[in-house]
C-alpha cells in the first residue's frame, strides 16, 4: 500500500516526464501503423489518416491514461465523500453529535497542546540558541536563577575568553504613563550587547547598543516590543522620537524590536518595553547597579565559537573563588556560579518541574477525553452497521468488495473526523482567546503567545485524521465478515449474535474505566484544595486591604523615605473603618527570600554551615496588630526603637521553641554576621524583645520556620506593604489606600490594592484551576459514558422487547423485568468500575507530588467518585429499561 | 425460484473470491484489462506489439481504437498491477515495455476465477435447472 502511495505521489510530481513519455509512446505506435499501412501500398497522407482512425481519438485517449495513471484515486475519494456526506446528512442528529463531541475532544486537545506548544516546545527566539548558557548563582540549600548587577560585571570581565558575548537583563513592572492614565507592562532593563549578542532586529529605528549603556541615568531611551507597539502606537512609525513617560519620566522611543522577539522569558510572559541598564537606578529603587545582595538579573552568555561548556564552567567557577578571597560586601563566600544550558529551563529550574508535569498531567487528560469520544462515537457507528448490515450484505453481493465498503466507511468517519476537528479548531480559538483572563493569582500575568502555529495545526490535524480513523475502524473491524447468505435470507436484520455486541460492550466498559479514574482524580484534588485552604497561614484572620509602595531611591534618603511612609501611614489611618495601619517589607508568602546570617550564643551551626540562617522581614509597629499576628511574649516595636538605639528583633514562636525551650527567649541577644544579603548594616547585635505566633512563610504547606522581624525604624526598605485592618469593606479601603496615597503625594507608586483574603485566596489559584479543568474533563467524560451506556442498554432492551413482551403476557411483574434488564447494565458498570478502582490506585499514585494533605488512597475521593458513577450509571441503565418494562405486552408481541 | 438460485450463486462467488473483487461498475474496463493481463503474463512487450496480439485474438476487444490500450495499461500501472521500463526495442528504437507484477498475476487469477464464476452464473441464469 505504501508503495502504491508513493508512486501516486511520484506519479502527480513527475507529471511533464510522464505526459512525455506517454506522447513518445503513442508517437511510437502511429508511426509503426503508418509503417505498416505504408507497406500495404497507402500513399503517406492517407496511410496517416487510416493509422489516426485506427488508433483512435489521441487526445482523449491520452487524457484518459492521464486520468488513469494518477487520479483515479481522486476521483474515488471523491465519490467516497460524497457519499460519505449524503449518508452524514441522512442523520443530522447523529452527525451534529458527532460534531459536537468531536470538537469538543479535538478543541480541547488543540487548546491545552497550544500551551504546551507555547511554553515547552516552541523554538528559542534566540540566534543560534545552542550557543546560549544561562549563568545562576548556587548557595549551598538554593539556587538563584538570577544575580546582581555587580556579580554580572565581574563574571563578564572574567570570562571574556569564554564567551563571545554577555546579555544581562532585569525584569520590571513598569508603570507608564498615557492618555488613560497608569498601566503596568512588563518590561526589561537591558545591558548595552543584549539585542547584539542575542541576534534581534530592529523592524523600526535602532536598537539599545553600547552608546547608551555607559553613563548611569544619562540615556533615557526605550525600545518598544513590537506587540506593544502595535496595541499602543497602533504601529505607528512616527513614534521614533516622541516620549514615553515611564515611572515619572520621559524616555525617548528608539526604536521597535522585531515581531518574532517576545523577550528574555521565552514568551511565558512578553516584555513590551526595554530600557537600557545605565536607567536601572532611575527606574527602581534601591541602589541596584551596586548592590551585590539583590539577585534579579538575568544573565545569559554566548559561548565563543570552539569552547566547551566545561571550560566555560571552570571560567565562572574560577570568578566565584576569587571573589570569596576577596569578599567584597554582599557577596556570601558559600555562592558558585554555575552554567546550564538556555535551551533546558523554561522558567527556573524551581518551576520547571512543577510546569512540565502540569503540562503533560494535562496533555494526558485531554487525549484520554478524545479517546472516549472516539469509543463513544464508534459505539453508535457499530450500532448503525448492525442496523445496516443487510444493507451491506446487499451491497457486497451485487458486486461492492468488502474494501471499498470498509474504505467508504473510513471515509465517512475521517470526513467527520475532519469536520470535528475544523469545528474543534474554532473552539480552541475562542477557549485561548478566554485563557489569558485566566488570573492564576501569580505576582506577574502570564501572556504566552498560544496562538496556534504550523506545528499546532499539524497536530490537530493528525488527531482529527486519527479519531476519525479510529471511529471508522472498530465499526470495520466488525463488519468485516459478515454473513452476507444468513442476513439476506432472514427477513429482519435485528438478530445480531451475541460476539458483536461484546466489542461495543468493552467500548463501554472502557468508557466507564476512563470516568472512575478521572472522577477519582478530580476527587482528589478538590480534596487537597479543601485541605490547603483550612490551612491556618498564621496572619490576616480579620479583615484587613493590601497595598504594595515603591519608596522612590533617588529622590529620599531613607530617613526622608520614612517620614514619607509615616505620612502614608497617617493619612490611611484616618480612612472610615480602618482600625490599624501597618507595613512590612515582604508579605508571607511573596515570592523570593531574604536572610541573615546569624551566631547564636550556646549554639552551634549545623555541622555544615557556619553559621545558622534565617529569614527576616522588615516591620513597622503597626505590622502585628494589622496582620492579625498575636505577640506571644515580651512587646512589640514601639517608638522606643529609634535608630540609633539598640538594635531590637523579634522572633517566630518556632524559632524561639527552637533556641530556648526554656522560654526565657526575651533579652537574648542574635548576633548578626558581616555578609547578611539585603542589610545595610553588616555586623549588629539584635536583641530580641519580643515572641510572635508564627506565619507560613514560602508556602502554605510548610512547618513554622526560624523568622526574625526587625525594626523598620532601624532597617530600611523601599518596597513596602501596607497592611490595613478594616472593619468595613476592605477592597473600598484599599482602594481608597490607592487614591489617598495620590493625596499625599502626586508621584505615589504603588500596586495592587487588594485585600488579605484575596491575597491568600489566590495562593490557590493555580491548584484550582487545574482541578477546575479536570473536574470539566471528567464530567464531559462522565457524560459520554452515560450516552454509551444509554445507548447499549437501549439497544439490548429493544432486541428483546419481544421476549419481555412474552414473559409479561405470561404473568411475570414489572419490576423483575427492570431488574433482568438492567442486569446487562450493571454487569458493564461493575466491570468498568472494578478496572478503574485499580486503575485510579495505580495511576492517581503519579499525583501524590501535587496533592496535600490527603494521600492518593483518599477514601472520601474514592467513595464520591464511585457515588457520582454509580448513581449516574444507575440512571442510564435505568431509564431504558423502565422505559421497554411498562409498553404493554401486547404491543411488544404485536410489532415483532 | 429463478432469484434465490441467483443470489446463492452470487454469494457463493464472494466467498470464493477474497477481499479484492472488481465492483460491477468496472466489468466494461476489466474486460480489456482481463485481456491485457493475459498477454503480459506470457512475455513483457511493448505497447504496439500488445495491440497487434489483442486484435490477433479479437478484433472487437480494441473496437474503439488501437490507443485504448494506454489508458489502460496507465490503470493497470497505477493499480500495482504492471510494471514498465524503457527498452530498445528489436526495431532498435527505445519502447517502453510492459510486463506484470507480483500482484498483477494475483489479480490475473481472481479476474479469471470471476470470469468463470461470472460466466457459470450467466449460463445458469439463462439455462436452470
Amino acid at each position: 500500500v505504501f508503495a502504491k502511495v508513493t508512486n501516486r505521489i511520484l506519479a502527480l510530481l513527475e507529471r511533464s516526464r510522464l505526459d512525455r513519455e506517454l506522447d513518445e509512446e503513442m508517437q511510437l505506435h502511429l508511426e509503426q501503423l503508418v509503417a505498416e499501412l505504408r507497406m500495404q501500398g497507402h500513399d503517406a497522407g492517407e496511410a496517416r489518416r487510416r493509422a489516426l482512425r485506427k488508433f483512435g481519438a489521441v487526445n482523449t485517449l491520452r487524457d484518459e491514461a492521464r486520468d488513469a495513471r494518477g487520479w483515479r484515486w481522486l476521483e474515488v475519494l471523491m465519490r467516497d465523500a460524497g457519499y460519505g456526506l449524503r449518508t452524514l446528512r441522512k442523520r443530522p442528529a447523529f452527525t451534529l453529535v458527532a460534531i459536537v463531541s468531536l470538537a469538543i475532544g479535538v478543541g480541547a486537545n488543540t487548546a491545552i497542546f497550544s500551551i504546551v506548544n507555547a511554553i515547552l516546545l516552541r523554538e528559542l527566539p534566540y540566534e543560534n540558541p545552542e550557543e546560549l548558557v544561562d549563568l545562576r548563582l548556587q548557595y549551598p540549600d538554593l539556587l538563584f536563577t538570577s544575580q546582581s548587577y555587580p556579580d554580572y560585571e565581574d563574571v563578564r570581565d572574567g570570562t571574556r575568553d569564554v564567551f563571545s558575548g554577555m546579555i544581562a537583563s532585569q525584569p520590571c513592572l513598569c508603570s507608564v504613563e498615557d492618555a488613560t492614565g497608569e498601566s503596568d507592562v512588563f518590561g526589561e532593563v537591558v545591558n548595552g550587547d543584549y539585542f547584539s549578542v542575542l541576534g534581534v532586529r530592529a523592524t523600526l529605528g535602532r536598537l539599545i547598543d553600547e552608546s547608551d549603556d555607559r553613563a548611569r541615568g544619562s540615556h533615557p531611551v526605550v525600545v518598544l516590543s513590537y506587540a506593544y507597539w502595535w496595541s499602543r502606537f497602533g504601529g505607528d512609525p512616527r513614534v521614533i522620537g516622541t516620549e514615553l513617560r515611564v515611572r515619572g519620566r520621559n524616555y525617548t522611543v528608539i526604536g521597535v524590536a522585531s515581531a518574532d522577539y517576545p523577550g528574555v522569558m521565552r514568551g511565558i510572559i512578553r516584555t513590551s518595553i526595554y530600557v537600557p541598564m545605565a536607567m536601572l537606578n532611575e527606574l527602581m529603587p534601591g541602589n541596584l547597579l551596586d548592590a551585590r545582595d539583590n539577585h534579579n538579573l538575568f544573565v545569559k552568555g554566548r559561548l565563543a565559537p570552539g569552547v566547551s561548556a566545561a571550560r566555560a564552567q571552570a571560567a565562572v567557577t574560577s570568578v566565584g573563588t576569587a571573589l570569596s578571597e576577596a569578599r567584597p560586601s554582599g557577596w556570601d563566600a558559600a555562592a558558585t556560579f554555575i552554567i546550564a544550558p538556555t535551551s533546558e529551563t523554561l522558567v527556573s529550574p524551581e518551576m520547571d518541574g512543577a510546569i512540565r508535569s502540569t503540562a503533560w498531567l494535562l496533555m494526558i487528560v485531554a487525549s484520554l477525553l478524545l479517546l472516549v469520544v472516539c469509543v463513544n462515537l464508534a459505539g453508535f457507528f457499530m450500532a448503525r452497521a448492525l442496523d445496516r448490515r443487510r444493507e451491506l450484505a446487499m451491497r457486497i453481493a451485487l458486486g461492492a468488495s468488502r474494501g471499498s465498503l470498509v474504505r467508504q466507511l473510513l471515509t465517512e468517519t475521517t470526513l467527520l473526523g475532519l469536520i470535528g476537528g475544523a469545528a474543534g479548531v474554532v473552539l480552541a480559538l475562542s477557549l485561548l482567546k478566554v485563557a489569558p483572563a485566566l488570573d492564576l493569582g501569580l505576582p506577574i500575568r502570564l501572556n504566552p503567545d498560544v496562538s496556534p502555529d504550523g506545528r499546532v495545526f499539524a497536530f490537530t490535524l493528525g488527531i482529527s485524521l486519527l479519531a476519525g480513523t479510529l471511529l471508522g475502524l472498530m465499526p470495520a473491524l466488525q463488519s468485516w465478515r459478515p454473513d452476507i447468505a444468513a442476513t439476506l435470507k432472514s427477513e429482519a436484520a435485528s438478530g445480531g449474535r451475541p460476539h458483536r455486541m461484546r466489542l461495543r460492550n468493552a467500548l463501554v466498559v472502557a468508557q466507564i474505566t476512563v470516568s472512575a479514574v478521572l472522577l477519582v482524580g478530580t476527587g482528589l484534588f478538590l480534596r487537597s484544595l479543601d485541605r490547603q485552604r483550612d490551612l491556618d497561614p498564621g496572619f490576616g484572620q480579620q479583615a484587613a486591604a493590601l497595598l504594595n509602595v515603591e519608596v522612590s531611591a533617588t529622590q529620599f534618603s531613607p530617613e526622608e523615605g520614612r517620614l514619607y511612609t509615616q505620612r502614608l501611614r497617617d493619612r490611611f489611618a484616618t480612612l472610615p473603618g480602618v482600625d490599624s495601619v501597618g507595613m512590612i517589607n515582604t508579605l508571607p508568602l511573596q515570592p523570593g527570600r531574604q536572610w541573615m546570617d546569624l551566631r547564636i550564643d550556646g549554639h552551634d551551626p549545623p555541622p555544615d554551615q557556619e553559621v545558622f540562617h534565617a529569614d527576616y522581614a522588615i516591620a513597622d509597629p503597626g505590622y502585628f496588630e494589622s496582620a492579625s499576628i498575636a505577640l506571644l511574649q515580651g512587646r512589640a516595636f514601639d517608638t522606643r526603637d529609634v535608630a540609633q538605639g539598640e538594635r531590637v528583633a523579634l522572633v517566630s514562636s518556632a524559632m524561639a521553641r527552637r533556641f530556648w525551650p526554656n522560654g526565657d527567649t526575651v533579652g537574648q541577644i542574635l548576633h548578626m554576621v558581616a555578609s547578611s544579603p539585603a542589610l545595610p548594616e553588616n555586623s549588629a547585635d539584635l536583641r530580641i524583645i519580643g515572641v510572635v505566633d508564627d506565619v507560613v512563610w514560602e508556602s502554605l504547606r510548610e512547618p513554622p520556620r526560624d523568622l526574625v522581624y526587625v525594626s523598620y525604624s532601624q532597617f530600611y526598605s523601599p518596597f513596602l506593604s501596607f497592611v490595613a485592618r478594616t472593619s468595613t469593606d476592605a477592597d473600598q479601603t484599599a482602594l481608597a489606600m490607592m487614591s489617598s496615597g495620590k493625596e499625599v503625594d502626586p508621584g505615589f507608586v504603588a500596586r495592587e490594592p487588594t485585600t488579605i483574603a484575596r491575597y491568600l485566596e489566590s495562593q490557590f489559584r493555580v491548584a484550582a484551576v487545574v482541578a477546575i479543568i479536570f473536574a470539566l474533563f471528567s464530567m464531559l467524560v462522565l457524560t459520554l459514558a452515560t450516552v454509551g451506556l444509554y445507548g447499549v442498554v437501549s439497544y439490548a432492551v429493544a432486541k428483546r422487547a419481544r421476549e419481555v413482551g412474552i414473559r409479561m403476557a405470561l404473568g411475570a411483574d414489572a419490576s423483575a423485568m427492570r431488574r433482568f434488564l438492567t442486569l446487562g447494565g450493571v454487569r458493564l458498570v461493575a466491570l468498568g468500575g472494578g478496572i478503574g478502582l485499580i486503575l485510579a490506585i495505580l495511576v492517581n499514585r503519579l499525583l501524590s507530588g501535587i496533592l496535600y494533605g490527603i494521600t492518593s488512597f483518599d477514601v472520601l475521593s474514592f467513595a464520591g467518585a464511585f457515588a457520582t458513577l454509580g448513581v449516574t450509571a444507575f440512571i442510564a441503565t435505568y431509564l431504558p429499561a423502565r422505559r421497554v418494562s411498562e409498553v404493554s405486552a401486547a404491543v411488544a408481541l404485536r410489532d415483532n | 425460484l429463478l432469484l434465490t438460485i441467483d443470489t446463492k450463486a452470487i454469494s457463493v462467488d464472494i466467498h470464493n473470491q477474497g477481499p479484492r473483487m472488481r465492483t460491477a461498475n468496472d466489468r466494461l474496463h476489466g474486460h480489456l484489462d482481463l485481456l491485457v493481463l493475459q498477454v503480459l503474463a506470457y512475455s513483457p512487450m511493448h505497447g504496439w506489439a500488445l495491440a497487434q496480439r489483442l486484435q490477433t485474438v479479437s478484433k472487437d476487444v480494441l473496437r474503439i481504437g488501437q490507443g485504448s490500450i494506454y489508458p489502460a495499461l496507465r490503470r493497470l500501472e497505477a493499480e500495482g498491477w504492471v510494471k514498465a521500463e524503457w527498452r530498445v526495442s528489436e526495431a532498435g528504437r527505445r519502447a517502453r515495455y510492459y510486463s506484470l507484477t507480483a500482484s498483477g498475476r494475483k489479480q490475473l487469477a481472481r479476474e479469471r476465477a470471476g470470469w468463470s464464476e461470472f460466466v457459470a452464473a450467466v449460463t445458469r441464469l439463462l439455462d436452470p435447472v
